[in-house]
C-alpha cells in the first residue's frame, strides 16, 4: 500500500514538470473586452491580442507570477480571474474550510447523540397510500 | 388599456382574492371560504393562461406595437422562434415562471387530498405567485405599448434561435417553480406542527429535482453547441445560480427520507425547503438585475428592489415561523450507529449543502469585494475549480460508501463482504490509468470513479436477489418497480458518476489547439487529420453564413465533412455568431470552432474532449433514476401488489 501511493507521489512530481505555455496563463486572466469571459473561453480580437502579449512573454523567459503581475499592471486587477490569497480577499478563500469545519462540527454532535427509534423503511413507505401514512 | 395587461391585473386581482379567501377561511375554519378561494384560484390561472396565449398571439402576428415583442422579434424571424422568443427577455420570462407556477398550483388542487394542509398550501403558493403577477402588472409588464407601431422588430438575438434555447428556459422554470410549492409544504408542515408534509412533498421534490436537471443540462448543451467556446460550463453567475437550488434539492431528497424513517431532521429539512426557495428568487434575480456581470443575464433593469424584499421577506418569515413551532421542530435523535445509511447521509448533506454555500460565496463575492475594497472582482473558474473539486471528490467516494450501508445498522463482517469488490475496482483503476500514463488527478477520479461504480452494480444485483427471497414469485422488473424508490436512487447515482468521470475526463485530458490553414493543408490532431478545403458563402434574408470545409480523416477513412461558420445576422444589430461543428466518436467529440479567414489562409480553435458524452449520457441517466422513483403508488399497485397479493393467496 505504502509502495503504491510513493508510486502516485512520485508520478505527480514528474507529470507536474512542464514548460510554461499559454494555456497555464489564460485559465487565470478576464479578456479585458469586457465580456467577463477568462481569456481561454474568448475568442474576440481583444482576446487574440492579450494572448499575443502572453505568448511574448513567454519567449522572453518571463515565469508564470511575473506574466500575471505584468498584466496586472498593464489592465488593473480586474484582469484578475483569481482574486489574490491576501488582504480582504483571503476570506474568500478559507469560507469553504470554514463551512465544512462547522458542518463537521455539527454532523460530529448529531453521530454522537444515539437515542433514536426506527419508524419505517422509507423505500416501502411510498407503497403505503397516503392516507395511511397520513393518519 | 392593453387586453393582455386587463388580463394580467384581473389575475392578479384574483390572486389577492384567494389570500384573503384561503386566510380567512383558515382562520374561520370556513370550508365555502376555502372553496371560494380555489375558484379564485382558477380565475387567475386562467387569465395567467390567456395573456400568455395573448403573448404568443402577438408574435406570431409580428404586433410591434408592443415593445416586447418589437425587441424580440422581427418579420424575418422563423415561426417557431417567434413562439420561443416569448421567453428571450426578462419580462417574458417572468411571464413564463408565473404561469409555469400556475400550472403546479393547478396540478396540486387536482392531485392532493383538500385538506388543512393543503389550504396551507395554497395559501403560501398563492402568496409567490401575488409576488410575480405583482412584478408583471408593475415594473416588467410585458405588454408595454410603444405608442407607435415600428415597420419591423428587431429581431431576436441569434444565440436564442436554437431547439437548446428553446428548451433551456421552460425546464428550468419547472425547476424553479417547484420549488416554490416545495417551500409552501414545508412551511405548512410546520405552520401545522405536521409531519404529513413529507410525504406529500415527497413526490414535489422529486418532479422539481428533475426539472432543475434538466433545465442545468439544456443549459450546459447550449453553452457547449452554440456559444462557441468548447466548454459548457464556465461557473458564470448565472449559471451557478441555476446549480444552488439542484444542491440544496439535492440534499433535501436524501434528508427528508431520515425525516420518514426516525421522525428527525426535521429543522434542517424546512431549512433546506427554505434556502432551496431561497436560491430560486436568487437566480431570478441575479439574471434579470444585472447587478452582476454575467454574459447570460437580461441587462440593467428595475427588478431589484422588489427581489431583495422578496428575499429577505423569505428568510425572516422562514426564520419567524421556525421560532413560532420550536416545540414540534424539535428534532429525534437520527443514527443508531455511525455505520448506517442515515450517518452516509448526513454526510451526503454537509457535502451538498458546503458546494452550494461555496458557490453562492463566490457567485456573490463580487459584491461583498465592491462593498469592502471598492471594486468588483471577477471570480472566474479557478477558484470554483479549486474549492469544489475537492468536495466533488469526496462526492463520488460517499457515493460508493452510501450504497453500500444498509438502513439502522452495519454488520461489520457484511460491510468489509460488500467493500472488498469496489476496493479491488480501487485499485484495477488506479493501475490502469498510471499505466497509460494519465495526470494524478485523472488517476484518482478513474480510481473513485471505480469504486463507487463497482459498489453500485454489485448492490443492484445483491438487492434484487435478496428482494427476490423476500418476494418470492415476483419477477425482477416487479421487484425494481416495488422497491422503485431505491433502484431510481441507484441509477441517478450511476447519472452522477457518468456525469463525474465525463467532466474529469474533460478537465484533465482534454487536447486543444489554435491552427491557421492554408486550402488543402492537411494537420494531424491525436488521432485525426484534419484537411481544409476552402469556404463556402450562403445569403438568406435573415443571415450570411460562411461555412469553412474541413475534412476529417482516421485511418485512411473519411469521418465527415465539417462545416463550422461564422453567421451575420441581418436583423437587429447585425450581430456575428460562430456556428461550432462536432463530431461524435463516443464518447469523445472533435470540436471545430471557425474563427476567421484571410486570403487562403483559414483559422480553428480544434478541440477533442474525450468524455464529454458521458455527461450528457450520465444526465439522461439522471434523469430517468427520478422518473423512475417517481412512478405513482397506483400504477405499481396494479402491477405489483395485485400479483403479489394473488402469489400469498
Amino acid at each position: 500500500m505504502r509502495s503504491f501511493f510513493a508510486l502516485i507521489i512520485l508520478y505527480s512530481i514528474i507529470s507536474g514538470s512542464s514548460a510554461l505555455s499559454l494555456n497555464d496563463i489564460q485559465g487565470d486572466v478576464i479578456c479585458t473586452c469586457g465580456c467577463g469571459k477568462i481569456l481561454e473561453n474568448c475568442d474576440c480580437g481583444t482576446a487574440e491580442s492579450m494572448r499575443e502579449e502572453i505568448n511574448s512573454m513567454i519567449l522572453s523567459g518571463k515565469n508564470r507570477e511575473e506574466i500575471i503581475n505584468e498584466l496586472q499592471s498593464m489592465y488593473g486587477r480586474e484582469v484578475l480571474a483569481n482574486p489574490p490569497k491576501e488582504g480582504v480577499f483571503i476570506g474568500l478563500w478559507y469560507y469553504p474550510v470554514f463551512v465544512v469545519l462547522i458542518g463537521a462540527i455539527i454532523v460530529y454532535a448529531i453521530l454522537k447523540r444515539r437515542d433514536t427509534e426506527w419508524y419505517g423503511d422509507p423505500d416501502e413507505t411510498i407503497n403505503q397510500d397516503e392516507f395511511e401514512l397520513e393518519h | 388599456m392593453e387586453l393582455g395587461y386587463i388580463s394580467i391585473l384581473i389575475a392578479l386581482i384574483s390572486s389577492l382574492t384567494s389570500l384573503y379567501y384561503y386566510y380567512f377561511g383558515i382562520k374561520n375554519k370556513s370550508p365555502t371560504m376555502l372553496k371560494n378561494g380555489e375558484k379564485s384560484i382558477y380565475i387567475a390561472i386562467a387569465f395567467i393562461a390567456f395573456s400568455s396565449i395573448l403573448l404568443i398571439y402577438y408574435f406570431i402576428t409580428d404586433s410591434f406595437w408592443i415593445e416586447y415583442v418589437a425587441s424580440y422579434s422581427s418579420k424575418e424571424l422563423p415561426a417557431f422562434y417567434k413562439i420561443t422568443a416569448f421567453w428571450a427577455g426578462s419580462n417574458g420570462s417572468l411571464l413564463l415562471w408565473t404561469l409555469i407556477l400556475s400550472c403546479y398550483i393547478f396540478a396540486y388542487l387536482r392531485i392532493e387530498r383538500k385538506d388543512l394542509l393543503s389550504a396551507y398550501v395554497m395559501l403560501i403558493s398563492m402568496a409567490v405567485m401575488t409576488f410575480f403577477l405583482f412584478l408583471l402588472a408593475t415594473v416588467s409588464n410585458p405588454f408595454q405599448e410603444m405608442g407607435f407601431i415600428p415597420s419591423n422588430g428587431l429581431g431576436l438575438n441569434p444565440l436564442l434561435q436554437t431547439p437548446e434555447m428553446a428548451v433551456h428556459p421552460p425546464t428550468l422554470f419547472l425547476g424553479y417553480a417547484g420549488s416554490a410549492l416545495v417551500f409552501s409544504l414545508a412551511i405548512s408542515g410546520i405552520l401545522l406542527s405536521d409531519d404529513r408534509w413529507v410525504f406529500r412533498a415527497r413526490k414535489w421534490i422529486v418532479f422539481t429535482w428533475i426539472w432543475l436537471t434538466q433545465g442545468i443540462f439544456w443549459g450546459a448543451v447550449w453553452a457547449y453547441r452554440v456559444l462557441g467556446w468548447g466548454g459548457y460550463w464556465a461557473w458564470d453567475p448565472v449559471e451557478n445560480s441555476s446549480l444552488l437550488p439542484w444542491l440544496t434539492l439535492s440534499a433535501l431528497m436524501h434528508s427528508i427520507m431520515i425525516q420518514e424513517a426516525r421522525k428527525g431532521m426535521k429543522l434542517w429539512n424546512i431549512l433546506l425547503a427554505s434556502i432551496t426557495f431561497e436560491f430560486v428568487i436568487l437566480g431570478t434575480f441575479i439574471t434579470r438585475s444585472g447587478i452582476i456581470s454575467s454574459v447570460h443575464a437580461f441587462g440593467q433593469s428595475n427588478l431589484t428592489p422588489p427581489f431583495m424584499l422578496m428575499l429577505v421577506f423569505v428568510g425572516i418569515f422562514t426564520l419567524i415561523v421556525i421560532f413560532a413551532r420550536k416545540d414540534y421542530i424539535k428534532s429525534q435523535d437520527i443514527v443508531e450507529s455511525v455505520a448506517s445509511k442515515e450517518a452516509t447521509f448526513l454526510f451526503n448533506n454537509l457535502i451538498l449543502v458546503a458546494s452550494s454555500l461555496t458557490v453562492f460565496w463566490g457567485t456573490i463575492f463580487p459584491l461583498v469585494s465592491e462593498g469592502i475594497a471598492g471594486y468588483k472582482v471577477t471570480i472566474g473558474p479557478p477558484f470554483y475549480n479549486q474549492v469544489i473539486t475537492p468536495l466533488a471528490f469526496l462526492l463520488v467516494v460517499l457515493l460508493g460508501f452510501c450504497i453500500a450501508f444498509p438502513w439502522r445498522r452495519a454488520n461489520s463482517k457484511e460491510l468489509i463482504r460488500r467493500l472488498r469488490l469496489p476496493a479491488l475496482a480501487f485499485f484495477v483503476g488506479a493501475s490502469l490509468s498510471m499505466a497509460f500514463q494519465l495526470k494524478i488527478e485523472l488517476i484518482l477520479a478513474l480510481s473513485v470513479f471505480m469504486f463507487s461504480l463497482t459498489t453500485h452494480l454489485q448492490q443492484y444485483i445483491q438487492d434484487t436477489s435478496k428482494f427476490r427471497e423476500e418476494y418470492k414469485r415476483l419477477s425482477s422488473i416487479k421487484i425494481l418497480l416495488r422497491r422503485r424508490r431505491r433502484y431510481g436512487g441507484y441509477t441517478a447515482h450511476l447519472g452522477l458518476l457518468l456525469i463525474f468521470i465525463g467532466i474529469a475526463g474533460g478537465v484533465y485530458s482534454q487536447s486543444y489547439e489554435n491552427v491557421a490553414m492554408k486550402v488543402n493543408e492537411k494537420m494531424e490532431f491525436g488521432d485525426y487529420v484534419l484537411v481544409y478545403r476552402g469556404i463556402d458563402f450562403k445569403d438568406t434574408r435573415l443571415k450570411t453564413s460562411w461555412y469553412a470545409h474541413v475534412e476529417l480523416w482516421k485511418d485512411g477513412k473519411l469521418l465527415k465533412i465539417m462545416k463550422p461558420a461564422i453567421e451575420r445576422y441581418k436583423s437587429g444589430n447585425g450581430e456575428e455568431i460562430r456556428r461550432v461543428d462536432i463530431f461524435t466518436e463516443f464518447p469523445k467529440d472533435v470540436y471545430i470552432i471557425f474563427s476567421g479567414a484571410t486570403g487562403d489562409t483559414a483559422f480553428f480553435d480544434v478541440k477533442i474532449d474525450p468524455a464529454i458524452n458521458l455527461i450528457w449520457v450520465g444526465c439522461w441517466v439522471l434523469t430517468a433514476g427520478g422518473i423512475f422513483a417517481l412512478i405513482p403508488r397506483r400504477v405499481v399497485s396494479q402491477f405489483v401488489f395485485k400479483v403479489e397479493s394473488e402469489v400469498k393467496a
